[in-house]
């Protein structure tokens, strides 16, 4: 028989039970729309927390002297750095470089204190390179006027008792050895979603700090790349030049806990993917299972008349299969319409998850992605359960089922 | 009843294949919750374990003293206040803690680090800190040196018998400062900690910080760790409104968050299977009564009552369903119980994060009685649910056009 009849006769076949098939085919609806519109926004989570945390604290790539990024030592500053920021900013793929002094010290206040890392940035290639400035609750960025500029958190400023204005001590090692002591006014102060950021991290001017330190070499290169998707490509053009003794990290090996969590998700939607598809193969499964039990007759009689076991076997599979990419097909359009609803509103996240640098509000956009996965591997494995109690037409005995 | 309850028993018996299925899609379900939850669980309970043995149970502290943490908000520390709070019901330690921040000067390095000043004796039958000695000997409370975490000695490039300088602010706006030998080295599992702990008696602390008689924390710990609240609410109310009282919950917040987020995938997941299999449960239900129609015809016309035909339905599905519910506990009980006494070792990267939150490094499930009577609970009212579906159809049925 020609497939054209056989994909027919399945199509028909669907509805002669409408209320079997179309309860399967709400189960696979409801289903899909809720694994979609649920795994789409834990990704979207998790992309934004990692997102704001590239943006804010690392950017895509850094360079630092060798052993920098472990001990945070003083000295251990970029040796030939306007070479290799010229060479840098020359790369394709680099969007923007930015210089930076990190420097561990203590930042003074007449009630507390704060033990933290105090960044030197240069103004006008920080605000190109971070986002920081979106962050800015109360005053502006820092810029190349006015005098020792500083930028403190909310939390910071709450912890020392300060406001906008205020005078704070930055006391540091210098490079040669005494403790050295700067005034520097709070200019702006940000709230960034991660707590942890917010709790250790102070700026000023690049040159305020040289001056403070005595360091006026860079401890790191921050740099931001055009398109972020590029990291490998521009990461080894970066590393062909590289003058020994430096090191160059992306920011899966600078947040590896952020990369872990990316892989903690990952692993949750193949879970549920998997959990889904086995929920939905029960299903299906019993609705084969009682087509073939209660079509032995018929199914024995097609064969009679002449059909391969194949094509019967195939009629079934292709019942199977329309039945399942209706419901996934309409379980993806309705969670979409659910993103879309949530893009467009936002989801509200329980507060007090600063801690792990997630935005209170998440406005979700979908993932290609995620719907090659839904689609594709749960509806195929979905099928492939079906396909056991629908194997047993393949030993159908034919004169028992006419007989039946 | 009991006829009807036979009758019951025989009819899902009648369709061997597709009560299987059903039996086996609830079984199925709740094997994966409750592993799932179980696991999630039993991971919790280690991090409270780990986080509770940093912070203790409870903390006392002068009122305001958490959200700024500064020298300047201590209590007053004195032994006969200690041996009050001891005695206290529920009770079995109070730890006396300084805690501050400072720099930390080596040969040539500086570093930001945090001065723990404990009771070293009370303080290591509870946390067991001299078990993780690496090199030396452990502070007593008459000592005159300090114990430093190696991560931050070998970058002070500091050895065992050497001298560190700790300069800070202290109590009231006194300098702090001082030269201490190092007395002996401990290794602790988070990087961050082991970069960063400098730990010394108490009496030596307080002079250090200018702060005699000078507490910032009493960590307490409980006989029964679920009676934080109640312990809690007595002390606050004997302490009055000077001291702020906190749980491990309040101290931690990343466990509860963490926990957080582990419950609400869970909620998402299971809430997402379940819908799946009570929409495969509401197919067979509804399958079960359909093909029947003309099965209650008869029975009605031999007499039965259109009830007794809706309870033979509800008894059957429940049935189904109560099946399913002893076979999914029967297969999770023994899953969750070997799993609980044989937990899986963590290596790699997982296994270090684990370590680094101080937690021991293996997958436990945990063994949570309530979490089976409530999967099981959730599973049955499904079921009961879904019986409600095919209520209608047997009002509809007309004796007449059903035996026909």
């Amino acid at each position: 028989m020609m497939n054209r009849t056989l994909n027919q006769m399945a199509w028909r076949n669907i509805w002669r039970n409408k209320t079997r098939s179309l309860v399967f085919m709400g189960a696979a609806l409801l289903g899909f729309a809720v694994a979609l519109f649920t795994l789409n926004t834990m990704k979207a989570i998790a992309a934004q927390r990692l997102r704001d945390a590239i943006n804010v604290q690392t950017s895509d790539v850094q360079v630092h002297r060798k052993g920098f990024v472990d001990d945070h030592e003083l000295t251990y500053t970029l040796p030939q750095a306007d070479a290799l920021i010229t060479r840098l900013r020359q790369t394709s793929g680099v969007a923007v470089v930015a210089k930076r002094l990190v420097v561990n010290g203590v930042v003074t206040a007449p009630d507390n204190n704060l033990v933290g890392e105090i960044k030197g940035v240069v103004p006008r290639d920080e605000n190109r390179l971070s986002v920081l400035g979106d962050f800015l609750v109360e005053g502006g960025p820092l810029t190349d006027d006015g005098r020792s500029p500083i930028l403190i958190s909310r939390r910071t400023a709450d912890k020392l008792h300060v406001r906008l204005k205020s005078k704070l001590v930055i006391t540091v090692k210098a490079a040669n050895g005494d403790l050295a002591g700067g005034v520097f006014r709070v200019v702006g102060i940000f709230a960034t979603p991660s707590t942890p950021f917010d709790e250790n991290t102070v700026l000023v001017r690049y040159n305020d700090l040289a001056a403070l330190t005595g360091v006026t070499a860079p401890h790191e290169l921050a740099v931001k790349l055009t398109n972020p998707s590029q990291l490998a490509e521009v990461k080894a053009a970066i590393n062909a030049g590289m003058p020994a003794g430096t090191q160059l990290d992306d920011w899966k090996v600078l947040l590896p806990e952020l990369f872990a969590f990316d892989g903690f998700i990952n692993m949750v939607g193949i879970l549920f993917t998997l959990i889904i598809s086995l929920g939905l193969g029960f299903s299906l499964m019993n609705t084969m299972n009682m087509i073939v039990a209660e079509r032995t007759r018929e199914l024995g009689m097609l064969r009679a008349i002449g059909q391969s076991r194949w094509s019967v076997f195939r009629m079934l599979i292709a019942e199977c299969v329309l039945m399942m990419l209706i419901g996934a097909i309409g379980g993806v359009l309705l969670g979409t319409v659910f993103i879309g609803l949530a893009a467009r509103y936002g989801i509200r996240i329980s507060e007090g998850l600063g801690m792990l640098g997630i935005r209170p509000v998440m406005y979700p956009t979908l993932d290609p992605a995620l719907l090659f996965v839904i689609l594709g591997l749960a509806t195929l494995l979905t099928l492939l359960i079906s396909l056991v109690p629908a194997s047993r037409i393949l030993r159908l005995n034919l004169a028992q089922a006419l007989k039946q | 009843m009991n006829q009807l309850l036979r009758l019951a028993w025989r009819n899902i018996g009648r369709k061997r294949r597709r009560s299987l299925i059903a039996i086996s899609s609830v079984a199925f379900a709740l094997l994966v919750s409750i592993s799932l939850r179980s696991l999630m669980l039993g991971n919790y309970d280690k991090m409270i374990e780990a986080g509770t043995k940093n912070v203790g149970h409870l903390q006392i502290h002068s009122a305001g003293y958490w959200t700024g943490k500064s020298i300047n908000e201590l209590m007053t520390d004195s032994p006969a206040r200690r041996q009050q709070l001891a005695q206290a019901v529920g009770i079995t330690h109070v730890l006396a803690r300084l805690q501050n921040g400072a720099l930390a000067s080596g040969e040539k390095t500086t570093k930001a680090v945090q001065v723990n000043g404990i009771d070293p004796d009370i303080e290591d039958g509870f946390t067991n800190l001299s078990g993780r000695l690496s090199k030396g000997s452990f502070i007593k409370n008459q000592s005159t040196g300090v114990v430093m975490a190696e991560g931050l000695a070998r970058y002070l490039k500091l050895g065992v018998g050497d001298t560190v300088v700790l300069i800070g602010q202290g109590y009231q706006a006194n300098i702090a400062a001082g030269k201490y030998p190092i007395q002996g080295m401990v290794r602790l599992g988070n990087p961050q900690l082991n970069l960063s702990q400098v730990y010394m008696p108490l009496p030596l602390a307080q002079a250090f910080f200018s702060a005699d008689g000078l507490a910032s924390a009493y960590l307490l710990t409980l006989v029964d760790a679920n009676q934080t609240d109640p312990v809690k609410n007595r002390i606050q109310a004997t302490l009055g409104n000077g001291f702020e009282v906190m749980t491990w919950n309040e101290l931690l917040p990343e466990i509860k968050n963490s926990q957080r987020i582990d419950t609400t995938i869970f909620t998402l997941l299971s809430s997402c299977l379940y819908l799946i299999i009570g929409m495969g449960l509401i197919g067979t239900v509804l399958m079960m009564t359909l093909e029947r129609r003309r099965e209650f015809g008869i029975l009605q016309a031999i007499g039965l009552q259109k009830s007794q035909i809706r309870l033979l339905i509800i008894l059957e599905s429940l049935l189904l369903g109560f099946v399913g519910v002893v076979v999914g506990l029967a297969l999770a009980l023994p899953f969750v119980l070997y799993m609980n006494a044989h937990p899986i070792p963590l290596t790699g990267e997982s296994g270090k994060s684990f370590e680094a939150m101080g937690v021991e490094p293996v997958l436990q499930l945990g063994l949570k009685p309530h979490l089976f009577a409530l999967m099981g609970s959730i599973v049955l009212a499904i079921m009961g649910l879904a019986t409600l579906v095919p209520m209608g159809i047997v009002s509809r049925l007309k004796t007449s056009e059903a035996i026909k």
